[in-house]
């Protein structure tokens, strides 16, 4: 019942975030022609190019059209690249797939190796603090940081792009080339593909650590005063029994919540880290949209990504409810 | 197990190893691009980006000489112009071949010039004058105006200008859009290069054509990469990732070149101009004469461009009319200080344009200071090219001045005056109208001598600046930052941001 | 009266009275650092890319700005837009977030729908949209971050609230005759109040990290404003050759985050040890 609900209102958002996302076309004073025929066409040829794609059309009208057209899948052809919107999504995701994927793991590994020793009492205050000042670097700064420790001057990792200069991206099914390389019998693509993930996937692992580590200790070290757990404690559980057990069952939906919110704050920095890395996904083809008023690419990437929001928003919810039965569904 | 296991982790280490080692001799230049190349269509491709490369994957019937712009033949081994200046002859050179193999004949020429008139191809209009064509036999191809046009080869030669496209595409391909799709990321070019990875937005790599009709470049592989940070590309240039930089080195890094690296300057066809609002605050004409005193270019120049930049001497760049004395701003601060001080109180709003932006940006930035020494507060505010075109509509909301450095789209005079001053010109911002104007631009336009035709244009520049409508302020200077070693990178005024990876080698 | 608390168990202890000082440090200086300042920071005053000297304490910029008096003027810069997104969007948070959990039935279904899509469009297409339309500048900026930012503040003021209202004392207070004014005010509100004012304090920080990383991508206010984020996107080709240019506002940007959320960290331990 609850989860029928939710998919109704889930649906309901979507359209309403569409049509607010295609209204604030409206907003941004780009022509959209002259992004087709440029800028030294004559104005006869603009004129009628305007005709032929209907865009002189009223608001309603364009929005209507476009919506039918979402409906199958078309998001429109990119103004920029020529391809239709959903092709280049689907060339561009897997790269920032592959590096948000990395990101979260590192990141994630990172925040309970931090995490889980100082709930328990190790580590202390220099831990926590540690914690903090790495969620409060600017994600810019991060990144030249290590780009010119680790690249620049020491020489361990590449300083940008997926793949180095000589070798050709594999041919897989996944988009994802540490993956595609093994699968295409490439193992070295694939090790050259870890090495290029390593700086980006670090600058952005670090406010996601950040992040998880302190909603690990603060709700971990909140859930280890609760009554129950200096029960279990008494009862002679082993330090690891009672931190498994206890504390991260009761202590994961906070993170579970956070998980959301860092989707929407990685967003933000993937614009900034795929810029500074030369890293070919979904953040650049967006700048690059913004920077050509490619409309139909800025739309496209919008809506896209706020879908893949509203669907993990949703399945937050059902995991939380299912996580926490004092929360219970109206 | 713990064998297997040993022999696995040794042979992906020697295939990480060997995967490393340069392939033996394999000569690379690697380059990069700030943004993504939009098209490979040479009909569609406008934006600045790609340039380079559609210049040694397709060629056009002339060409300009490196570093000047004077014409040669390309495709074209010699032409002539019939007495009435309506009828162009080329006469085509027999050894040139597609790079499927094909052999080029005049009847291929008009197809792919047939092509190129089409009116939903971006760059159509550059045939606009064109009455009809022929290919009477298979080296001759004809081309018939409806009027003179002195401008027309110029046209032909520009960096946008027609580059034949073989049947391979336009035949082999059509679809339902003329090829229009498939020439987004394929090619069929007579060029000395053709294109062996796409990789969008991330890689492109040129590979040489081992059958040219021409000589053989030197260069087994052209590398281009994307990386949009300057700051990036200098690191890696720095490092040895890169052989060059072709536009966009910072100004104020130039003096501190590291060692090994070297610059190369040359003039092209950007002219840095201030387009004037003049139905807003800036209605009053002696009030604009007082912001031109600020405007004048010798206070601002240096410390913009850092010694790369030299007061514009006309409306025209330095590389396509040589006038001969700089403009003749007004340079009485006192005087324009008290015009400030006499009328009420302004405050103005200048608009840069994005093209290079972090220059236009200095650039408005000092001329917001100039303006503060007169006693005008200005804001700045940056809008992209494609914003700058509805100012015309909405003149109140507009900006009062507009920077930009914009390209015209050939060396001829013509292409600058119908580009940016005419009546109808797409790029005349501020919409401004006079058709005295555009009755010297016409006959300037019909003129073939050419210093007869300068002095007609020069007039058409003084009387626009005497207006205050358009304001000249400089020729930026381009320069390209490369590895010593490299030799013959032959830039070309018309061609902006243009390194020639036909004649450019490593001695 | 949580606060006086708060703050007096708060500036007992060193560790939590140094962040605290640390911000009032801060917000003395955003108030009367520019009126010190040394020089016009908009204005070409010496030779570019000078080394720190007497007359200028962190050398000039790759434009001959004085980079001191550049930072001193980011910092209120940087200061007083963050006070006001945070003051703006717990605020209206709290409003919708209490509302929608006391009203319950439709209106809290409608108010949370609501709340999720302000949180599901793309911030950075609201920011970009904004400046597209408005011009850049740094209120312009506050009022796009503020847009997509209050939805939070809504949904832990809605959580809190429905948490409590499940607890036993409320239970107890409602059966017992208590009106619904007047349980929403007195057991309702204030519960949820100590969760808001640890995350407003814990987002201080985020807000200045989001307010500069805008500001590097060339959303917050133009040339030559000295924005500490944009001084560090304009200024990063020095970086190998006059490395601090960029690299100190950056670290501005970094002690100030530091800071709050040291201050914001010491907050949560308190309230969570009541």
């Amino acid at each position: 019942m609850f989860i029928a609900k939710r998919l109704i209102s889930l649906v309901g958002i979507l359209i309403a975030m569409t049509f607010i996302v295609f209204s604030l076309q409206q907003i941004i004073p780009a022509d959209p022609v002259r992004a087709i025929v440029g800028m030294n066409a004559p104005r006869a040829t603009a004129e009628a190019r305007r005709k032929e794609l209907g865009l002189d059309q009223p608001l309603p009208q364009r929005y209507g059209r476009y919506l039918s057209r979402l409906a199958v899948g078309d998001l429109g052809v990119s103004t920029r690249t020529h391809r239709p919107v959903a092709v280049d999504l689907a060339h561009f995701l897997p790269a920032s797939a592959e590096l948000m994927l990395a990101a979260f793991a590192v990141g994630i590994t990172l925040a309970l190796a931090a995490a889980l020793p100082n709930a328990a009492g190790h580590g202390g205050n220099a831990v926590a603090t540690g914690i903090i000042a790495a969620s409060s670097a600017p994600i810019f700064l991060v990144a030249q940081v290590f780009a010119l420790i680790l690249w620049y001057w020491l020489g361990w990792f590449p300083g940008g792009g997926r793949l180095g200069p000589d070798t050709p991206p594999p041919d897989g099914p996944t988009g994802l080339f540490v993956l595609d390389g093994l699968l295409n019998g490439h193992p070295s693509t694939s090790i050259e593909a870890l090495y290029h993930l390593a700086i980006p996937a670090l600058t952005l692992a670090l406010p996601v650590a950040a992040a998880l580590g302190r909603a690990l200790t603060s709700s971990m070290t909140g859930v280890l005063r609760q009554t129950y757990v200096r029960t279990a404690r008494a009862k002679g559980l082993s330090e690891f029994a009672v931190v498994r057990r206890h504390v991260l069952r009761n202590a994961a939906p906070v993170p579970v919540a956070m998980v959301g919110l860092q989707f929407q704050q990685m967003f933000m920095n993937i614009l900034i880290v795929e810029g500074l890395f030369a890293w070919p996904g979904v953040g650049s083809y967006l700048v690059q949209a913004f920077a050509a008023s490619d409309l139909p690419a800025i739309l496209g990437v919008s809506i896209a990504f706020g879908g893949c929001y509203l669907v993990l928003a949703a399945l937050i919810d059902v995991l939380q409810a299912l996580l926490d039965p004092r929360i219970e569904a109206r | 197990m713990k064998s297997t296991v040993a022999l696995r982790a040794g042979i992906a280490a020697l295939a990480l190893v060997a995967g490393k080692l340069p392939v033996c001799a394999e000569t690379v230049l690697r380059v990069a691009y700030q943004k993504d190349i939009s098209t490979f269509d040479p009909d569609n491709a406008f934006p600045l980006y790609g340039i380079d490369a559609l210049h040694v994957i397709y060629q056009g019937l002339v060409q300009y000489q490196p570093g000047t712009t004077e014409l040669t033949g390309w495709l074209a081994e010699r032409w002539s112009v019939s007495e009435d200046g309506l009828t162009y002859r080329f006469r085509l050179h027999d050894n040139v071949r597609f790079h499927d193999g094909r052999a080029l004949t005049a009847s291929d020429v008009l197809a792919y010039f047939r092509r190129r008139k089409r009116p939903d191809l971006a760059l159509s209009y550059f045939l606009n004058g064109v009455a009809d064509m022929k290919a009477p036999d298979a080296r001759t191809f004809v081309i018939r105006l409806t009027a003179p046009d002195p401008a027309f080869l110029d046209r032909l030669a520009s960096a946008w200008g027609p580059k034949v496209v073989g049947p391979g595409a336009l035949v082999d391909h059509a679809g339902s859009d003329h090829a229009e799709t498939w020439l987004n990321e394929h090619e069929d070019g007579t060029g000395p290069y053709r294109i062996t990875q796409i990789n969008r937005g991330q890689r492109y790599v040129l590979s040489r054509n081992e059958d040219y009709w021409g000589k053989r470049p030197y260069f087994d592989r052209i590398q281009i990469e994307i990386v949009p940070q300057m700051a990036q590309q200098m690191l890696m240039l720095n490092k040895g990732d890169l052989d060059l930089i072709q536009n966009g080195y910072p100004f104020e890094q130039l003096r501190h070149l590291p060692s090994g690296l070297r610059l190369l300057v040359y003039d092209d066809l950007g002219l840095e101009m201030a387009y004037v609002n003049r139905s807003k605050r800036l209605r009053d004409p002696t009030l604009r004469r007082a912001v031109l005193t600020a405007l004048n270019p010798a206070g601002w120049l240096d410390d913009a461009f850092f010694g790369f930049a030299t007061p514009a001497h006309s409306l025209y760049p330095k590389a396509m009319i040589a006038a001969r004395e700089p403009v003749d701003f007004p340079s009485d601060l006192a005087a324009a200080r008290a015009i400030v001080a006499a009328a009420p109180p302004v405050t103005l709003e200048i608009g840069y344009g994005d093209q290079e932006r972090a220059v236009q940006q200095r650039a408005a930035e000092l001329l917001a200071s100039a303006l503060e020494r007169i006693g005008i507060h200005a804001t700045l505010r940056s809008y992209p090219l494609d914003q700058a075109l509805l100012f015309a509509e909405d003149l109140q909301r507009a900006p009062d001045l507009y920077l930009a450095q914009n390209y015209p789209d050939a060396a001829h005079p013509a292409t600058q005056t119908g580009v940016f001053f005419s009546s109808t010109a797409p790029l005349n911002f501020f919409g401004y109208k006079n058709p005295h104007i555009d009755q010297l631009i016409d006959a300037a336009d019909r003129v073939s001598d050419r210093a007869e035709r300068d002095r007609r244009y020069l007039v058409i520049s003084q009387q626009l600046f005497a207006d205050t409508a358009f304001i000249p302020l400089a020729d930026i200077r381009d320069v390209i930052v490369y590895r010593q070693g490299l030799t013959g990178l032959d830039p070309r005024p018309a061609l902006p941001w243009v390194v020639d990876y036909e004649s450019i080698r490593r001695e | 009266m949580i606060l006086r608390v708060l703050l007096r168990t708060e500036l007992r202890t060193k560790s939590g009275a140094l962040p605290l000082i640390g911000l009032l440090f801060i917000t003395l200086l955003a108030v009367a650092g520019p009126i010190f300042a040394p020089a016009n920071p908009l204005l070409r005053v010496d030779t570019p890319y000078l080394d720190p000297s007497f007359q200028h304490w962190l050398g000039t910029d790759e434009v001959g700005r004085d980079l001191l008096s550049r930072i001193l003027y980011g910092i209120r810069l940087t200061w007083f837009p963050v006070l006001a997104v945070i003051a703006l969007t717990s605020a209206i948070g709290t409003l919708v977030g209490a509302v929608a959990a006391a009203a319950g039935g439709l209106v809290e279904l409608l108010l949370n729908r609501f709340c999720e899509l302000m949180m599901v469009i793309p911030a950075t297409l609201i920011a970009l949209a904004a400046v597209a339309s408005l011009g850049p500048g740094t209120w312009h900026l506050v009022a796009a971050i503020s847009v997509f930012w209050w939805p939070w503040y809504a949904r832990i003021a809605h959580t809190e609230i429905r948490r409590v209202a499940t607890r036993a004392h409320v239970e107890a207070a409602r059966l017992a005759g208590v009106g619904r004014p007047r349980l929403f005010l007195r057991y309702l509100l204030p519960a949820a109040l100590p969760s808001l004012v640890v995350a407003a304090s814990l987002d201080v920080a985020n807000v200045i990290l989001v307010l500069a990383m805008f500001s590097f991508l060339g959303l917050g206010a133009p040339a030559p404003a000295p924005e500490l984020g944009a001084m560090t996107a304009q200024s990063l080709v020095s970086l190998t050759t006059h490395g601090w240019i960029p690299l100190s506002p950056a670290i501005v940007i970094f002690i100030l985050a530091f800071t709050a959320n040291l201050a914001g960290d010491g907050i949560r331990q308190r309230m969570e040890s009541t």
